[in-house]
């Protein structure tokens, strides 16, 4: 029998020793003793039960585990008899734990918990850097990484493209779905193998051989149900027929699509090919595509960054276009937590506060319980209970309340992660990962016992630590030291001081947000809807093809009742990734990295007039301007003031795309160039995002453009009084009316991408408001306990006092400074703390300082108010003590 | 630590020590149950040996822990009633002969200081 059968080992016992006290019993009565007496002669002859059983369990040897049992019978018992202190203490526990193991699992998914890949910690992201930021990497240029790299076992050029699928036979009703364009290597370097079938061979990167495709596992348990015959199978992908040979498992996170900004899950892949021509020397310039690489065994990521920056070195020695630009490598994982370290890391900043607050709320808590239980401890020494005995004992008790705060913390942090991946799906592509695994279920655990330990500790030893004489003979009125008061004002000092940093962090962040929302972003964000197709070039071939079909998508659509505005662009507010070299005319450039460039974008005639965006000067786009008229541009107030800052834009002249002196082919042009003529000037609207200042932007229209930037891609703005889901239902309605084999996608109100835009921001201030709210409410409690502790045992003072005549406002004041002193005291800490944390908090800010001083003086004056609110209630019963009843309980 | 400091007329308490020798000897005549061994050891020492059945118990299971007896549930012969007897296991048979000769050592070692006279003649 082991010690956890201790019940049936103790049930066991009990039996043995009944049956001989009957026997003995039965035995007296043989000998002729009344029944009665024969009871009382076998106990007797028993011996002492209680006794006994203690020496059979000291023989056992499980003693310990028996104490242990023991005190925590006590404990429960203990915690049964004072229901309200127990609820308080473990809610505590419960909010402070549950917050931090909430955060902590995210934490856990997006940056401590290794990647799902087989040697994870050897990959590798590689991009060039132009300016600083990175840009990618372009085909050949990773081939010659690769084939020179000293570094690298394997490396992988991929990217992912919208595209419109079809699996049914004759490629009716597709779906635009996040194809990703990948060579066999990317497989190998992530260590994916297929669940079906097998993986792209090298010829099947080539033109012409590269109409297989391998689906993901999502896609084929949507569209094929699982399928094992789905290999040899066709879709349709743009047109053209792809045989499916093989099926790969879903372990390819979205974080890692090349472009951040498609955070759709990918639903397959084909061999990388993005165009015929992206291996050759053409191509060097066109970055854009990821690029995954595994590092040799034993090598550092900064021995590989140092040997990919001699072989760019080399190629800027050799190819002109490779001139300035930098490369960076940076491990996989650093990727996964991108921008949302910082957030993270200051949101677990705020929750590790709380936890702090709550912990320095429950030693206060304990102290004062100590001291109620002085006599209880004072009787139980004098009966002959050891010190350790003591200790033992409060230490079982805060075991107790700690597992069960641990445990209820755990069921928070568990039903949070719930709602937030129900919350959020997918704008957080990293957030799909989240569970409880391990890690968090031990981090809630040690970090519950910790605390419990770290300050349950101190009042267990100091409670022990009474004279037994001098308590009981108190009478029992514990009085505690003016030490132990002055521990518990100074936990209430830096809860406040904790507090101020939550609501300031929160109150910043809030600004930052609404900072983000609210600012001007150039154009009307109201009753505007967007939505992307793709013409895909087998039907559109020509760029007159796609014209014509964007001029009849617009007339149609401008049919429809309660349409105002319709255009057919490829770019819109607020972030135009597109960025391109040019020429002004008459100001000549002879080095390539002299060559300025702009956010560029091309659009339809009705841009302007359907995103809202003013004009400023000159004129508009019109109908007019066609494939025969002169081509001409409107360039914003920051191209303006950027390059033509005393001059008249109007009529100048701009040849865009990189000279072809210095650069034959472009990276979107190709060899094609364009002139155009500044036209008007529109109003500055958002083109790099909603944090970044407006970059100079210039914008043509698509068909006066050569085909290579008049492309299948187009965007669809409208303007409508319509509500978003008809009006999508009726976009689409005209959209297949002129050609069903082409999908809407992505179709949704102006003012809910733009709130997606924002929702890490979003997200993390509420989550810091929450926080902020949390902590000011234990800061509450924290000075209402001390507050009301004071009163109670200045009771008879005060009733001296007013029996004296002392006025009831100076009893109030009394009482309130109390509350104040500790209130300025803790924002005096906690602005000290603000100014020390700002610099941590500065990046995450925009529009808004980190010393905000409305945010700091409103911050500080709700702390004030607070303070004094929970100060009301003890000064009321202050005020309210009668004399007469107050002195004769002396 | 079994012993009670309970002694009347002509019975005196267990010694310490010899409670475990006492019980395995008991038991080489055959499996019993805590109530026999008690009543054994009280008869055939003609109730000079006064001890409370309780305190057999500890010693009981002390025996068990260590191995020398084994302990089961079973139902008595005389009676349709389960009772939990003891058996002497064979470490439990190679104990009972250390603590014999112990205690004849003991014994000796107590008569030689006591009766010297005896010794020399």
């Amino acid at each position: 029998m082991r010690w956890w059968q201790i019940g049936k080992r103790d049930a066991d016992l009990e039996r043995e020793l009944r049956s001989d006290l009957e026997l003995e019993e039965e035995e007296q009565r043989e000998h002729g003793l009344p029944s009665e007496e024969a009871h009382y002669a076998a106990r007797r002859a028993f011996g002492n039960p209680t006794l006994i059983r203690d020496q059979i369990h000291e023989a056992w040897g499980w003693a310990p585990i028996e104490r242990l049992r023991q005190d925590t019978r006590y404990a429960l018992r203990q915690m049964r008899k004072s229901p309200g202190f127990t609820s308080v203490v473990v809610l505590t526990l419960a909010l402070g734990i549950g917050a931090t193991a909430s955060v902590f699992s995210v934490l856990n998914a997006v940056v401590l918990r290794p990647l799902d890949f087989p040697n994870a910690n050897r990959l590798v992201e590689i991009s060039s850097l132009k300016d600083g930021k990175p840009v990618g990497t372009s085909a050949p240029d990773v081939k010659d990484f690769a084939t020179e790299s000293r570094t690298f076992e394997k490396m992988a050029v991929y990217d992912e493209w919208r595209k419109n699928v079809s699996a049914s036979p004759g490629g009716e009703d597709p779906q635009e779905l996040l194809v990703g364009l990948a060579p066999r290597e990317l497989f190998e370097v992530l260590g994916v193998k297929p669940l079906l079938g097998r993986l792209f061979t090298a010829e099947e990167g080539l033109q012409g051989r590269n109409h297989v495709t391998l689906i993901t596992e999502n896609y084929w348990r949507t569209s094929f149900q699982s399928d094992p015959k789905v290999l040899g199978r066709t879709l349709t992908i743009n047109d053209q027929p792809y045989s499916i040979i093989g099926v790969v498992p879903d372990v390819i996170p979205g974080w890692l699509n090349a472009s951040y900004n498609q955070l759709r899950p990918l639903s397959l892949w084909e061999p990388f090919l993005p165009g015929p021509d992206v291996w050759s020397e053409q191509s060097r310039s066109a970055r854009g595509y990821g690029t995954i690489g595994l590092l040799k065994p034993g090598v550092t990521v900064e021995q590989a960054q140092a040997d990919l920056v001699r072989i760019a070195h080399n190629l800027a020695a050799t190819y002109p276009v490779d001139r300035d630009m930098n490369i960076e490598v940076i491990p996989l994982e650093t990727m996964r937590s991108g921008d949302l370290k910082p957030l993270l890391l200051l949101l677990m900043g705020a929750v590790g506060l709380i936890l702090l607050i709550a912990c320095s709320n429950l030693a206060a808590l304990l102290l004062a319980r100590s001291t109620v239980r002085q006599r209880e401890f004072a009787l139980r020494k004098a009966l002959g209970a050891g010190r350790t005995a003591l200790v033992r004992q409060v230490l079982a008790e805060m075991l107790v309340l700690s597992v069960m705060g641990s445990g209820l913390g755990l069921a928070t942090a568990w039903g949070t992660t719930r709602a937030l991946r129900i919350i959020d799906p997918g704008h957080l592509p990293q957030l799909l990962d989240l569970t409880l695994d391990w890690r968090v279920v031990l981090f809630t655990l040690v970090s519950g016992l910790s605390t419990c330990l770290l300050f349950g500790m101190a009042p267990a030893i100091m409670s022990t630590r009474v004279e037994s004489a001098s308590v009981l003979k108190a009478g029992g009125r514990g009085s505690s030291g003016p030490s132990r008061q002055g521990f518990r004002k100074l936990l209430v000092t830096a809860q406040i001081a904790l507090s101020l940093m939550l609501l300031v962090g929160a109150g910043l962040l809030i600004q930052t947000l609404q900072r983000l929302q609210h600012q001007d972003l150039g154009f009307r964000i109201d009753h505007l809807m967007h939505g992307q197709i793709y013409l895909p070039p087998s039907r559109y071939p020509t760029a007159q093809s796609i014209d014509e079909f964007s001029d009849r998508l617009t007339d149609r659509l401008r049919a429809v009742p309660g349409v105002r505005a319709v255009s057919i662009t490829e770019v819109y507010p607020p972030s135009d990734r597109w960025r391109e070299m040019f020429s002004i005319e008459g100001r000549p450039v002879s080095r390539l990295e002299d060559i300025p460039s702009t956010v560029f974008g091309v659009v339809d005639a009705n841009y302007l007039r359907t995103a809202g965006i003013a004009l400023v000067r000159g004129r508009d786009f019109s109908e007019s301007d066609g494939e025969k008229t002169m081509p001409v541009a409107i360039v914003n107030q920051a191209f303006v003031k950027q390059f033509f800052p005393d001059e008249n834009p109007i009529g100048r002249r701009i040849e865009v795309g990189a000279p072809r002196i210095l650069l034959a082919d472009d990276e979107w042009m190709g060899s094609e160039r364009v002139t155009v003529t500044i036209a008007g000037v529109m109003h500055d609207n958002s083109d790099q995002g909603l944090a970044l200042p407006v970059a100079p932007q210039l914008i043509g229209l698509f068909r006066q453009m050569p085909r290579p930037v008049n492309s299948g891609f187009k965007d669809l703005l409208v303007r409508s009084d319509i509500a978003p889901e008809a009006l999508e239902r009726s976009i689409e309605q005209q959209l297949h009316a002129l050609d069903p084999r082409i999908p809407l996608s992505e179709a949704e109100s102006m003012s809910d991408y733009l709130s997606d835009l924002t929702t890490v921001q979003r997200s993390t201030s509420v989550i810091l408001s929450c926080f902020a709210a949390l902590g000011l409410m234990l800061a509450v409690m924290g000075i209402y306990g001390v507050i009301a502790y004071l009163v109670a045992q200045r009771t008879q003072e005060i009733g001296i006092r007013l029996a004296l005549g002392a006025p009831r406002s100076t009893v109030l004041w009394m009482v309130a400074s109390q509350g104040l002193r500790m209130a300025l005291a803790g924002l005096a800490v906690g602005l000290l703390g603000t100014t020390l944390a700002a610099r941590s908090l500065t990046g995450l800010l925009f529009g808004v300082s980190a010393f905000d001083p409305l945010t700091l003086g409103s911050a500080s004056a709700v702390l004030i108010v607070v303070a004094l609110a929970a100060c009301a209630l003890p000064a009321r019963r202050a005020v309210r003590i009668d004399p007469i009843q107050a002195l004769r309980t002396e | 630590m079994a012993t009670t400091e309970k002694q009347t007329g002509q019975s005196m308490a267990v010694l310490q020590g010899t409670l475990d020798m006492l019980v395995l000897r008991t038991l080489l005549h055959g499996p019993a149950h805590g109530h026999q061994i008690g009543k054994h050891i009280q008869r055939t020492t003609n109730d000079f040996l006064q001890m409370q059945h309780g305190s057999l118990y500890p010693a009981l299971h002390r025996l068990e822990r260590r191995g020398w007896v084994s302990a089961k549930w079973e139902t008595a012969p005389d009676r349709n009633r389960e009772f939990k007897y003891y058996r002497l296991t064979d470490k439990g048979r190679k104990q009972l002969l250390v603590e014999e000769s112990q205690w004849k050592q003991m014994m000796e070692a107590v008569a030689r200081v006591m009766w010297p006279a005896a010794e020399e003649s």
